[in-house]
């Protein structure tokens, strides 16, 4: 490239337009400019665009259409993790109030109290169910009737979904769907014999039979198009949410995964399944476990011992019922490949614990009590339509 | 394209919209899929393309771009990479605005793709107020709406005034 003209004022770019009048013309420009506003918006994180609907209606309203919600949240589908909501439970009358564990210090969390409009004639509350990917299931027992509801925290917005004929059979209800593969989610009730499924794409409840499923009472994980359980004596059984298909996993035969009172822990983390639990004769040691993307074994990615962690908090050993010290509520990657967070709650206090180096932080918010029973939500900000 | 290969050589002239005239090599004029289009359906048979909505400085930044980009079959991904942030950073808002608008108008993705991602990284800490003085939007809220918006979003805004 040659420059033709004569003019020796070199290109600038620290000075290009910098005074205020200079890039007036400019930036209304590009704020009068729907695909240009667009494509810088969808760049920033949701909570950005959270705060930035406060910068005028026209904003609000590009911000919270469904074509720019759907377009965000299918180009950033993996916001990570920035905190848990959590039910404590009153020792003195067992009622259940929500609260928040907050991952990146003193950021709040968004609160649900948008969904007390929801409530019930004899005053009952929603109860959360599962949250994946930003979204979160309630369900919803009114009446005699249940009925769920999705919402999406981070913009207010929920859904009623329409009654279908779930089992009357007592059911677990789950969440699946992946942002980054489709713009739609589904609702899936697993009962004895029956799996129902919602789908979000053409608004309406199916329904498969299945025989003989035997899980163990620790909840599912949705994973790579599946829901996960593990099954007794070692396996894993997977129901395929698109195929509506019910699939038993033969059981590696090592490591041995111990019975389900000695796990801690079943989640997703770093796109893979991991488990916790027990190490044998050591209350205050477990393993940490991830599965082979292709179902083939379970590897032990790190021992973890608390003995250090429980002497600088000693009320770790003063256990209550539902305590062994310490539950682990939540496993996310460190900064580092290889490293792994644990948020734990001990008595009173929530910590995460840092594998590598063994360093924690005490969390705020949630105040575990002795009759916590240690379900936690974990939230990422998503505007994902519901 | 294969004839933009066999006559590597040929340039053409774009005009800035100050008047000052650029010889660009046809091969980095490429980059930009509106000149592309020009090129192949032969609209460009006038000695000088005028960019109406270019100025000098905008364009001779999108033009570095472009010549990096065009010559990068040789170099590696991570070179281009450090390159691009090299290219905006100290960059300004206004200097941004005018990258994005030209990178629009010439239809040149990368470079508004990474335009846009700079603005979208400066913006992202800033209070909503100082976004607004930014774009020059004007604020079409009542005092007592713009409050009702930010309460109901308390948690996005912990840490802003």
């Amino acid at each position: 490239m040659a420059r033709k003209s004569s003019s020796n004022k070199r290109p600038n770019s620290t000075t290009g337009g910098g005074s205020p009048s200079g890039t007036s013309p400019l930036a209304e420009t590009i704020a009068n400019n729907l695909d240009l506003l667009s494509e810088i918006l969808v760049r920033l994180p949701a909570k950005s665009l959270i705060q930035f609907e406060s910068v005028s209606k026209h904003w609000m309203s590009l911000i919270s259409s469904s074509h720019f919600s759907t377009t965000h949240s299918s180009r950033n589908p993996s916001p990570s993790v920035s905190g848990l909501y959590s039910y404590e439970i009153s020792a003195s009358d067992n009622s259940k109030r929500l609260n928040t564990v907050s991952f990146r210090g003193h950021r709040n969390l968004p609160s649900l109290t948008f969904l007390d409009g929801l409530r019930g004639n004899n005053d009952s509350k929603p109860v959360i169910q599962h949250s994946l990917n930003g979204l979160i299931l309630l369900r919803h027992f009114d009446d005699g009737t249940t009925s769920y509801i999705v919402c999406n925290p981070t913009t207010k917005k929920c859904k009623t979904l329409p009654p279908g004929c779930f089992s009357k059979l007592p059911h677990l209800a789950y969440l699946a769907f992946d942002p980054s593969k489709s713009p739609h989610y589904k609702v899936v009730l697993i009962s004895m014999y029956c799996v129902d499924v919602y789908s979000s794409h053409d608004a309406s409840w199916g329904h498969v039979f299945v025989a003989d499923i035997y899980f163990t009472n620790i909840k599912g994980v949705f994973w790579n198009g599946a829901i996960h359980w593990l099954s007794d004596g070692n396996g894993l059984m997977r129901f395929d949410v698109d195929a509506m298909e019910m699939i038993a996993i033969p059981s590696p035969t090592k490591p041995k995964i111990l019975s389900s009172r000695k796990i801690l822990y079943f989640g997703e983390c770093g796109g893979r399944l991991v488990l916790a639990q027990f190490c044998s004769g050591f209350p205050m040691a477990f393993g940490l476990l991830e599965l082979d993307k292709d179902y083939s074994g379970w590897s032990v990615k790190c021992r973890v011992d608390l003995t250090r962690l429980r002497s600088e908090f000693p009320e770790m050993h003063n256990l209550g019922y539902k305590f062994f010290g310490f539950r682990v509520l939540y496993v996310l990657k460190g900064e580092k490949e290889k490293d792994f967070v644990v948020v734990l709650a001990i008595p009173g206090r929530v910590i995460s614990y840092k594998l590598r180096g063994k360093a924690w932080d005490v969390l705020p918010g949630l105040c575990p009590s002795a009759s916590y029973d240690g379900g936690a939500y974990p939230f990422v900000e998503t505007l994902f339509p519901v | 394209m294969a004839s933009s290969i066999e006559n590597n050589n040929e340039k053409l002239t774009l005009k800035s919209s100050d008047g000052e005239e650029f010889l660009v090599e046809k091969h980095v004029a490429l980059q930009s899929t509106l000149l592309q289009n020009m090129l192949d359906s032969d609209c460009s048979s006038a000695d000088v393309i005028p960019l109406p909505k270019i100025d000098a400085r905008t364009l001779a930044l999108v033009l570095g771009y472009c010549k990096k980009h065009a010559d990068a079959s040789s170099s590696k991904q991570g070179e281009l990479n450090s390159f691009d942030s090299e290219f905006l950073k100290d960059m300004d808002m206004g200097a941004l605005f005018n990258l994005v608008l030209a990178a629009n108008f010439m239809e040149i993705k990368g470079l508004l793709d990474i335009a846009a991602q700079k603005i979208a990284d400066t913006i992202k800490d800033k209070p909503h107020q100082e976004v607004r003085e930014i774009f020059h939007v004007e604020n079409d809220y009542t005092p007592e709406e713009e409050a009702a918006v930010r309460e109901e979003n308390r948690w996005a805004f912990e840490g802003f005034p």
